[in-house]
């Protein structure tokens, strides 16, 4: 599906943009959804961030995205605090882009429009020449459309440029909605969830996708699916109960025997330092 | 970037139909359109009297303000109760300008589009922050509550009396059913250009994404606010324009040509035609003409007492309403397309292959639009 190659790439740790979190809290009622979580994303790297159910990862991504606001603690991205007058529609403009969970495609628009939808926040034709129909106006759309469509290509699933997602299988209206991520050129791709309800060989394909993007683009990854967040990710981070209990390299976690018992509960052997959990996954 | 097919056979005498394409180019195509529109339009007038004139004029009109809430409403999911009130916001600003100023008349319409404009301004910020049934209700509340103002400052609005209004001066010999038939026919062409123009903007996408998925919207750089009072203005700006040409039909503007059920009647013709669509509003604007003339010969024939024949075009537009959703669920435009597609499939043996948002077979979608207007 993916023509592009990974290439090989360290995480650039001192220079660039990076994506801050610094002993940040937020409560719904009396729950804590996240407590004193700090996590750091360089430049070009892939963080995968992982936990059971209920931990807070789609909290934090709603803090990062400016839907829910923070209790205490920082956020930046490139030195850019993302809490204080930070709203969702601002986001592509730091270079930010996220695809939803499920697939949060426009359900009236064809697959190229969707696309193109996700550029919105670059594009500069003023509302008079919209109104006019202006070439201004047109030609801007016109590249758009190419771009859009060049990037679905890319992905495997142009042939369906034209129709609307409902229509279409899971992957390709996935697959879709990546692109709309990815046509806003970000420099920081927030991925929630993007394996669910994938087929073992579309993961495979996505892994070798989000392999391809890491050389570009800093990644932030939410995933349930362990084989896949193992293979891609430099750097693991795994939340509990809203709290950082792991934050390291696949193989560190792997054998972190505290994750081990927050994934299986207590009846894990310890001592083994090793669980089922990750293999079986 | 058309997709690589089987050969066409360009020779194919039945392929004709299907070789015709418009310009994509927005301006262009929709000009062509327009013009094509016109001419069909001015065979209809002259050939017929001044009073069919005079309501072919008062289609136009209807149109105007129903283009601007099928855009409201089909293109980015919010519903108004308050046009007609709009509408009046237009009328009585164009007649208080031609009561008390000699201004040009076309400034004249610009100030009652304007001013119905900046009047959607205000209704529609807090607008932005209510959906569906809650949104109804607040445009309803402000149709009910501007005629009263319209009654308190009566020296002002003219009270029952309402204002006077003037056509300019037919140029010529030309009869004045016909001339201002024209000028709201021109109206309404201009309208239709420049609405189908935004929608198929960067603007129009923005409406239709916003419509689908406020939050998906959002992620993706557009600001859902912004977006959704532009519409709303836009839609009030269109009211207004219609509330002035209906003021010139009348020849007076009071309260009494733009009660509540005018606003409702909107919505409903809206619907009728094809929501989100422009195109199909001639079709409700037709309806909302004609049903209540046909309702009142119906009455005649039937012999009916005065008291239910005032509700016979109610339940006529009820009963129209409800046949048409039962049988076209996309309204009249949508059932049409419907129809012509099954025609030319019929008649072409059209490709399976048929776009789900226009109807139109594939390779004949634009690249850069999918609702047919």
């Amino acid at each position: 599906m993916i023509a592009i190659e990974p290439e090989p790439h360290a995480p650039a740790k001192s220079e660039g943009k990076a994506l801050l979190i610094e002993g940040l809290s937020v409560g719904f009622g009396g729950l804590l959804a996240l407590d004193q979580v700090s996590l750091t994303a360089f430049q070009r790297e892939t963080v995968g961030v992982i936990g059971p159910n209920g931990a807070g990862k789609t909290t934090l991504f709603n803090i990062i995205c400016g839907f829910v606001g923070a209790d205490s603690g920082q956020v930046s991205y490139g030195g850019i605090s993302l809490l204080e007058r930070h709203h969702p529609h601002d986001l592509t403009k730091l270079g930010i882009a996220r695809t939803l969970q499920g697939v949060g495609l426009f359900a009236g628009l064809t697959l190229l429009e969707n696309v193109m939808a996700g550029a919105q926040a670059g594009l500069r034709s003023d509302i008079a020449s919209a109104f006019l129909g202006l070439w201004r106006s047109s030609r801007e759309e016109r590249r758009l459309a190419l771009r859009a469509r060049e990037l679905l290509d890319e992905l495997g699933v142009g042939a369906y440029a034209r129709y609307l997602p409902a229509a279409l299988p899971f992957a390709v209206q996935k697959s879709a909605a990546l692109a709309r991520a990815l046509i806003a050129e970000p420099s920081l791709l927030l991925l929630d969830e993007p394996a669910s309800g994938l087929s073992n060989d579309e993961m495979d394909e996505l892994a070798t996708m989000i392999r391809g993007l890491r050389s570009r683009m800093g990644i932030l990854l939410v995933e349930h699916h362990m084989d896949l967040v193992m293979s891609v990710c430099d750097r693991i981070v795994v939340l509990d109960f809203g709290r950082v209990i792991a934050d390291g390299t696949p193989e560190s976690v792997r054998s972190n025997p505290e994750v081990a018992t927050a994934y299986l509960g207590d009846e894990i052997d310890k001592s083994s330092g090793h669980s089922q959990a990750f293999d079986d996954a | 970037m058309r997709q690589q097919g089987p050969p066409r056979h360009s020779l194919d005498n039945t392929s004709w139909l299907r070789r015709f394409r418009l310009p994509t180019q927005p301006l262009l195509r929709h000009l062509i359109l327009a013009l094509c529109g016109a001419g069909i339009l001015y065979l209809v007038t002259s050939s017929l009297s001044p009073y069919n004139d005079y309501e072919i004029g008062e289609i136009a009109l209807y149109v105007i303000a129903l283009a601007g809430l099928s855009l409201l409403t089909g293109m980015n999911g919010q519903i108004s109760l308050g046009n007609g009130a709009f509408m009046a916001v237009g009328a009585y600003t164009m007649a208080l300008l031609m009561t008390h100023t000699q201004m040009n008349f076309i400034v004249e319409l610009l100030a009652a589009i304007g001013a119905a404009a900046a009047m959607g301004l205000v209704i529609g910020i807090p607008a932005t922050r209510l959906k569906g049934p809650y949104l109804a209700g607040m445009t309803l509340l402000f149709a009910l509550a501007l005629p009263p103002i319209a009654d308190k400052w009566s020296t002002t609005f003219g009270g029952d009396q309402g204002l006077t209004t003037t056509v300019p001066n037919a140029p010529g010999n030309i009869n004045p059913e016909e001339w201002l038939a024209w000028i709201q026919i021109i109206g309404a062409l201009i309208t239709l250009v420049l609405l189908a123009n935004l929608i198929q903007s960067r603007f129009g996408r923005s409406f239709r994404a916003v419509r689908d998925d406020e939050i998906a919207a959002s992620v993706a750089g557009i600001h859902v606010g912004r977006t959704k009072v532009l519409a709303f203005v836009i839609s009030a700006g269109c009211a207004g324009l219609a509330g002035g040409f209906l003021g010139l039909s009348t020849g007076v503007v009071n309260t009494g040509e733009f009660p509540l059920t005018l606003s409702i009647q909107l919505l409903a013709a809206m619907v009728l035609g094809g929501t989100g669509s422009l195109m199909g509003m001639w079709w409700g604007a037709v309806l909302l003409v004609y049903l209540s003339q046909w309702s009142t010969s119906l009455s005649g024939y039937f012999n009916l007492g005065s008291g239910a024949s005032a509700y016979l075009a109610t339940i006529i537009f009820g009963v129209v309403l409800i046949v048409v959703m039962i049988a076209a669920p996309t309204g009249i435009q949508g059932g049409l397309r419907w129809t012509w597609r099954r025609i030319l499939g019929l008649l072409f043996r059209q490709p399976a292959v048929i776009h789900p948002a226009s109807g139109l077979p594939d390779d004949r979608v634009p690249i850069y639009q999918s609702d047919e207007r």
